[in-house]
């Protein structure tokens, strides 16, 4: 073979190994006694396996550039991911899966995933705890992401259609109020809320016996929750309840309740 | 069946009406694919009933035969029944004669050239070197030099006229026909190349269908035209299940498992419902007494 000669005309499309063809001195298979291995001439080993002499980077950059005129250019308005999500903030995941056999089926390739920030969708407080509750696990806190995999239809279309009809359906249903939704109870609160709990009831109703005892004039209890110490201790209680105990929540709430109970440190 | 007979006269009709007789069993032969007489004697007790004047005429000509006068009036009245058949087909204008037509051809003696320009004409479905067919025009003008035309002689009433329009119309309508499709396949199959490289090679094979057509789409061919929600939302196919109750319960049970499953087609999911309700049907006097 001539030096210059054109490699991706001698293998253009996948074809097996050749020995006459190829000009590489390729040794292949276990070795003789005191040997080496076999050479490539009738080297059924080398014929045997895949190989990929079709798919040299040179054969390939001319695929490319055959391939170029049938393809569109990227639009250049979205350069960076940001502005790919805020154009685009669902993501749909399909896979098409491809064997070796005789059947072109996979049950596997119906599946659709649909992802999407809710921060990217439109929704109030109450809405967006609401769509939490409805979609459960689904929902990853961390990420703000909402992942809902449909696999209930024979078809990707299918799957697809109705994936976009349940994120409609959760998104009206979220906004709207039920009747039954004022019966909530502090147990179906996501997060604890100071206002009307029994901390504040406590530390009012401790604070007020407090003055009574020392006959100070009558201090309503809107003036207490004005007041900073009360301020304090409820900030604090919030942080242990909700993001849970760490050293400095609670190194902070036992400054809250010493100044709340105007107790000294002790000398 | 053997009729004998005496005088001359006799033995002329008879003749002539054996001769009938084997017209028409021909043509009942070609006409149905039964030429025996026990068929035609079928046909004999299916059609009307004959003048009562031919019977007895019949009758009276069985009777002069001197043996085996039943068999005779039998055989006579089945040909006078044959021939109000036939007279109501010509009425109607359905069949030929064939022996009418038959007595005017002879066998014509084929000269070598025309029967190898005949042979020729069949294989020359191939090509020449030059690549045309046969002209068919050669035959015909070969049919001339015989010295019989094609127009010349009389008319064998054959083939019914076909009015010009129609024949226009049956050309522009039946286009195009099997033949045309089997001769763009020979002309394609002929002229077809061996592909020069591997690319080529592949298209082909998509083509031929060996090879999966890429991007591959696993449900290819699978689409049904259903839509989502014939699969999911089934709940208009319980109407006619009862409102309240356990079937109620039950059936919704149903539907929820077979909205969630992806295997069956919308027509399969509706038919289990359908088996749920003839079942339901059918248990429902059982059902009343519980």
């Amino acid at each position: 073979m001539a030096v210059d000669q054109d490699w991706s005309s001698v293998y253009p499309t996948a074809a097996a190994f050749k020995p006459a063809s190829v000009p590489l001195p390729i040794r292949m298979g276990y070795p003789v006694k005191g040997g080496v291995p076999p050479p490539k001439e009738g080297n059924l080993e080398l014929i045997k396996i895949p190989n990929f002499l079709h798919l040299t980077p040179p054969a390939i950059k001319k695929h490319c550039a055959a391939l170029r005129d049938f393809c569109t250019e990227w639009p250049s308005a979205l350069d960076s991911d940001e502005k790919c999500e805020q154009h685009f903030p669902i993501e749909i995941e399909t896979v098409d899966y491809v064997s070796a056999g005789t059947s072109i089926r996979n049950p596997k390739a119906r599946i659709v995933t649909l992802r999407v920030k809710l921060s990217n969708l439109n929704l109030d407080d109450h809405a967006k705890k609401k769509l939490i509750k409805l979609v459960g696990a689904r929902y990853c806190k961390d990420t703000d992401v909402l992942t809902i995999i449909i696999d209930r239809c024979p078809l990707r279309r299918q799957n697809y259609d109705y994936g976009i009809h349940l994120l409609t359906v959760l998104y009206h249903e979220s906004w709207k109020t039920e009747a039954w939704e004022s019966e909530k109870t502090e147990e179906d609160m996501e997060e604890y809320i100071w206002e009307n709990s029994s901390s504040q009831r406590n530390a009012l109703d401790t604070l007020l016996q407090i003055k009574a005892t020392e006959n100070v004039s009558n201090v309503t209890k809107e003036d207490l929750l004005a007041s900073e110490v009360v301020r304090n201790y409820r900030n604090s209680v919030i942080a242990l309840k909700n993001e849970g105990e760490t050293e400095s929540n609670i190194s902070q709430y036992k400054e809250s309740v010493k100044k709340l109970l105007n107790i000294q440190a002790l000398p | 069946m053997k009729v004998e007979v005496t005088t001359k006269r006799k033995f002329q009709e008879l003749k002539e009406q054996e001769i009938k007789k084997q017209a028409t069993n021909e043509q009942e032969g070609l006409d149905s694919e039964s030429s025996t007489f026990q068929n035609t004697a079928e046909d004999v007790q299916r059609s009307k009933p004959l003048n009562p004047e031919l019977v007895q005429a019949a009758s009276a000509v069985a009777s002069s035969f001197p043996r085996s006068k039943e068999q005779a009036e039998s055989e006579l009245l089945a040909q006078l029944r044959r021939h109000e058949e036939t007279t109501d087909k010509q009425r109607r204008g359905g069949t030929i004669n064939i022996r009418n037509v038959i007595s005017e051809m002879a066998v014509k003696r084929q000269s070598p050239a025309q029967r190898g320009v005949r042979i020729s004409n069949r294989i020359s479905l191939e090509m020449d070197e030059d690549g045309q067919r046969i002209k068919p025009g050669r035959s015909s003008s070969r049919s001339f030099d015989s010295g019989r035309s094609l127009k010349a002689g009389k008319r064998l009433n054959i083939f019914t006229k076909a009015s010009p329009e129609t024949e226009n119309t049956l050309k522009t309508v039946s286009s195009p026909t099997i033949w045309d499709l089997e001769f763009a396949k020979e002309i394609a199959a002929v002229t077809e190349q061996p592909p020069r490289n591997g690319f080529e090679e592949m298209i082909q094979w998509t083509k031929e269908g060996i090879l999966w057509e890429f991007p591959i789409d696993n449900e290819a061919g699978m689409d049904d035209g259903a839509e989502f929600h014939e699969h999911i939302f089934l709940e208009k196919h319980l109407k006619d299940f009862p409102k309240q109750g356990p079937i109620r319960h039950f059936m919704e049970l149903v539907i929820c498992g077979l909205s969630k499953n992806p295997y069956l087609s919308v027509k399969q999911k509706i038919e289990h419902i359908e088996w749920f309700r003839n079942y339901f049907e059918e248990k429902k006097e059982f059902l009343q007494e519980i």
